[in-house]
């Protein structure tokens, strides 16, 4: 104890040196030392790696069995053999002359500062143990100290073993084991040393700190242990890591499971789940962007039209699609699109007249596979206003795929006549949320057959389908089409006795070229006189300049329609700027989505209306170079378009007939548009876009034998009802199913906003199901309240009531309260009343 | 709530019977109505994950309590 406090080396070394320097038996020269420094054993390392392997054995060994004086003795000893210095340490500690060795020896006779060091002096093995002790101890003391000398003053270790001891805790030395170790393991050495060393120890031992409780081996192998667990732990982790990283890159979820990503393999599946539902969002938050939600509820009718009959396909599935897209009003989405719609249409009407391309396309349509998809779609026409609007929409967009595919050529032809109509197309569009995707394909359908046949209807019904579509490749496209289909139409006009559908949209293609240019009312007045082949020029020539017209419009709209805003009124005065400009470069330039937006729209309008033939001519030629202009997905716009011009039933000029023809045309140009968008801008559009134009333009090829079969108009009609109902009520699907739930990651959102903990993503379908239910009382409790309180809209108080009866508002629990807690500004504004300036509350307080 | 539960409007009268209209003061109050209900449904399954030691909510968990947090909205 009293050497306890004098631990200076200068103290120990004095004890020592009085007891007994050479302890130890390792105490060799210091030659022998720096030999074992030269070979430590096999390891051949440097001293002190060497003190500290011995070190680290003796700590292990001496903490597992700490208890046993001379199990440590030997395991010491044993240590030592495995730390193959024996040798060495003995060499280490042979120089007992040397302070070092004295100190050293210290350390080692001192098992109460160092346990190991007394440990191993204690061991059997007088040199071992010391040698393991004074390497314990040197270790330590080189670790600490960094001092490659072992430290022969028990006091040196111990203070910089306790003072540097950063070992983990010690065990707590048994100090009487020790001293007991350390006189018989000193036995050999020397009582004098024991003495000291037990006095040593004792003073070490109870001055100890129990930080250096651990015997020299202990920490060496305590290091030991511990470097090589470290390390094998790292690398099994890196291992592991490793592979589960190119597991996972190998796209293997499931096979990424680890312990340690129990976490992560649900995050990993959950994301992995998401990113599956994700995909299949996709396509519909861009269908959607780009108005072509229309697509995909008609990509089915527009398969299965294509797959029934092709005659019937355009005019009836652009009338169902228009009727339904008319029912549809309600989403945003068609509003949207509408409003894109309306401007392509309008465009493309503008384009047309000034389109002369639209001749040449019509010309050269007249020949092509246009002229049966708008004999189809003329004959489609004839069928009832809204048969025709919707089956026209749908028709429109397969004749705007088929004429997509077909009729890259007879951009131009439908750039005029699908103006024309898709200016009417465009007031409809307006009026009604006809979801722009099919618009466009319509329109560009019916673009492209107008080239065919130049039918103002057609076109018309192109025009409609273009401006839904808004695609500005396809447009160019679409107005050849149309343009061929308007003229085809106009042939087959007369004897569509659809006339309604055709009429109106005529009459709106007529309004729209009235409204745009004179070439539009030169187009209307040709369409008049042009019952065949009239009909076709004029179209083609008001397709033409309407399709300009329309080209640039549509071009503006298609882009505006693609960023999915409503600026109508915007695109189409640009649109009309640009197309003043230069019909011809428009229909060039691939304004073709807005032009056969327009002219689809037109088109469908003039169907619609079964305005004056000349109208239908005229849309006929915008559809033409509406489809030819725009050949991505405007097929689907001209039954959208088609059911605008119908609603607007502006279009008086053109007769039935001739509308009819034209919508037919139209429509079938909608096809070809939709065909030719496909092909011509395969870059632009996005796959979907290109799925859903494939989809388009098996219906549209349906619609050329349509056109073919303008004159049996009466037969078609007779099958458009059948194919018509099944596209509406695929269309109906998917606006009735996206009105069904709330979008997922909002509800996911607050789900998890309130869970507060992790949720996992498989509570989807069943958090959806639960609204769904929560959903449907409280829309009746609501509804009972709000009737009961004699009442035909659903008040506040109506809301209050019900939550009173939930049980989260009482007369102690104000409603404000909950109102405060969960809602956002803008909705406790409208249910709080805030003093504003002025002297002004709002809202006012009812009670 | 800080988003703006789109379509909530949309799907709340596509369930109605009847055609009720609904003001905007209505539709706030609506979404109060939601959230108050998602946050009790969340409350409890949060607290039956908890009851069987997980601290992710699962579906089992939702779906056991969904039946008697819907009733206690019934009103």
């Amino acid at each position: 104890m009293d050497h306890t406090e004098d631990l200076s080396a200068r103290v120990l070394l004095k004890h020592i040196l009085t007891t007994e320097p050479p302890r130890t038996p390792i105490t060799r020269s210091a030659t022998s030392r720096s030999s074992r420094q030269g070979n430590k054993d096999g390891g051949a390392q440097t001293p002190q790696d060497l003190l500290r392997h011995s070190l680290k054995h003796r700590l292990r060994e001496s903490i597992t069995r700490k208890s046993l004086p001379p199990p440590k003795r030997r395991t010491a000893s044993v240590v030592l053999k495995r730390i193959n210095m024996p040798a060495t340490a003995s060499m280490l500690f042979d120089d007992g002359d040397t302070p070092r060795h004295i100190l050293r020896n210290i350390l080692r006779t001192e098992p109460v500062r160092t346990p190991v060091v007394h440990d191993r002096a204690a061991s059997g093995e007088p040199q071992p143990s010391s040698a393991n002790s004074s390497i314990a101890s040197k270790r330590q003391s080189t670790e600490l100290s960094g001092f490659d000398l072992p430290d022969l003053t028990i006091s040196d270790v111990v203070s910089t073993a306790k003072g540097l001891s950063r070992k983990r805790p010690r065990r707590s030395l048994n100090v009487t084991a020790f001293e007991k170790r350390l006189r018989d393991g000193e036995d050999v050495e020397g009582q004098n040393e024991e003495a000291s060393q037990d006095n040593s120890s004792l003073s070490l031992s109870s001055s100890t700190s129990l930080s250096l409780k651990t015997p020299y081996v202990d920490v060496h192998t305590e290091k030991r242990g511990l470097q090589r667990r470290v390390s094998n732990r790292r690398k099994i982790t890196e291992e592991e890591f490793g592979a589960a990283v190119n597991r996972r890159h190998m796209g293997e979820a499931s096979s990424f499971v680890q312990p340690e990503r129990g976490p992560s393999d649900t995050a990993y599946s959950e994301g992995f789940t998401l990113g599956l539902s994700k995909l299949s969002e996709p396509d519909i938050t861009t269908d959607i962007l780009h108005c072509n939600t229309a697509l995909y509820a008609q990509t089915d009718a527009m398969t299965s039209n294509y797959t029934t009959v092709a005659t019937q396909d355009k005019p009836t599935a652009m009338a169902s699609q228009l009727q339904r897209q008319m029912s549809e009003m309600e989403q945003s989405e068609l509003r949207e699109e509408k409003s894109m719609n309306a401007f392509p249409t309008e465009e493309e009407a503008v384009a047309e007249p000034q389109g002369e391309e639209y001749i040449s396309e019509s010309q050269e349509n007249a020949g092509g596979s246009t002229t049966n998809g708008q004999a189809q779609d003329v004959a489609v026409m004839s069928k009832s206003e809204d048969e025709e609007n919707v089956v026209e929409a749908q028709t429109g967009e397969e004749g705007a795929t088929d004429s997509q595919a077909d009729e890259e050529e007879e951009e131009k032809e439908d750039g005029g006549v699908d103006s024309e109509p898709e200016e009417d197309g465009t007031t409809r569009s307006q009026s009604e949320e006809v979801q722009p995707d099919s618009r466009t394909q319509e329109e560009k359908e019916e673009e492209e057959e107008e080239e065919e046949k130049e039918d103002a209807v057609e076109s018309q019904i192109e025009e409609e389908c273009a401006v839904d579509a808004q695609h500005e490749e396809e447009e160019k496209d679409e107005d050849d089409a149309v343009d061929s289909q308007s003229d085809e139409k106009e042939s087959a006009v007369d004897s569509l006795p659809e006339e309604e559908e055709e009429e109106e949209e005529e009459e709106e293609v007529a309004e729209y070229e009235s409204n745009q240019e004179d070439p539009a009312e030169v187009s209307v007045s040709q369409f008049k006189p042009e019952d065949e082949h009239d009909g076709e020029e004029e179209v083609e020539e008001d397709g033409e300049q309407a399709s300009e017209q329309l080209d640039g419009d549509l071009e503006h709209v298609s882009r505006r329609a693609h960023r999915s805003e409503g600026g109508l009124v915007v695109p189409v005065t640009e649109a009309e700027g640009d197309l003043a400009d230069g019909p011809e470069a428009r229909l060039s330039d691939g304004k073709s989505k807005a032009y056969t937006t327009f002219d689809l729209q037109n088109i469908a309008e003039m169907g619609s209306h079964e305005s004056g033939p000349p109208h239908s001519t005229e849309f006929s030629n915008h559809g033409q170079r509406d489809a030819s202009e725009a050949e991505k997905e405007n097929s689907f716009d001209p039954p959208p378009v088609m059911q605008d011009i119908e609603d607007n039933g502006q279009m008086s000029d053109e007769s039935p007939e001739e509308a009819a023809a034209q919508e037919e045309e139209e429509e079938e140009e909608e096809e070809w548009e939709d065909d030719e968008e496909i092909e011509d801008a395969p870059s632009k559009t996005p796959a979907f876009v290109r799925q859903k134009r494939d989809l388009l333009r098996p219906d549209p090829l349906a619609s050329p034998s349509v056109l073919k079969n303008i004159q049996a108009s009466a037969s078609d009609s007779g099958d458009l009802p059948a194919p018509a109902p099944k596209q509406v009520r695929k269309r109906r699907a998917g606006p009735s199913r996206k009105a069904g739930g709330l979008p997922k990651n909002y509800l996911m959102s607050i789900f998890k906003h309130f869970a507060k903990t992790k949720v996992s993503a498989d509570v989807y379908p069943v958090l959806q199901e639960i609204m769904d239910k929560f959903f449907e009382r409280l829309a009746d409790d609501l509804e009972t309240y709000a009737i009961h309180a004699k009442r035909k809209t659903i008040e506040v108080e109506d809301a209050e009531l019900l939550l009173r009866r939930q049980g989260h508002v009482s007369d102690k629990v104000p409603v404000e309260v909950l109102i405060e807690k969960y809602l956002r500004m803008d909705q406790r504004r409208l249910l709080i009343p805030i003093a504003t300036s002025g002297n002004v509350v709002f809202p006012k307080k009812r009670r | 709530m800080l988003n703006k539960a789109p379509k909530l409007k949309h799907t709340v009268k596509g369930k109605m019977k009847s055609n009720v209209k609904m003001g905007p003061a209505s539709e706030a109050m609506l979404e109060l109505l939601t959230l108050v209900f998602v946050n009790s449904l969340a409350e409890e399954a949060k607290a039956k994950a908890f009851e069987e030691k997980s601290a992710t909510i699962r579906a089992q968990h939702l779906k056991a309590v969904s039946k008697k947090v819907l009733k206690k909205a019934r009103g």
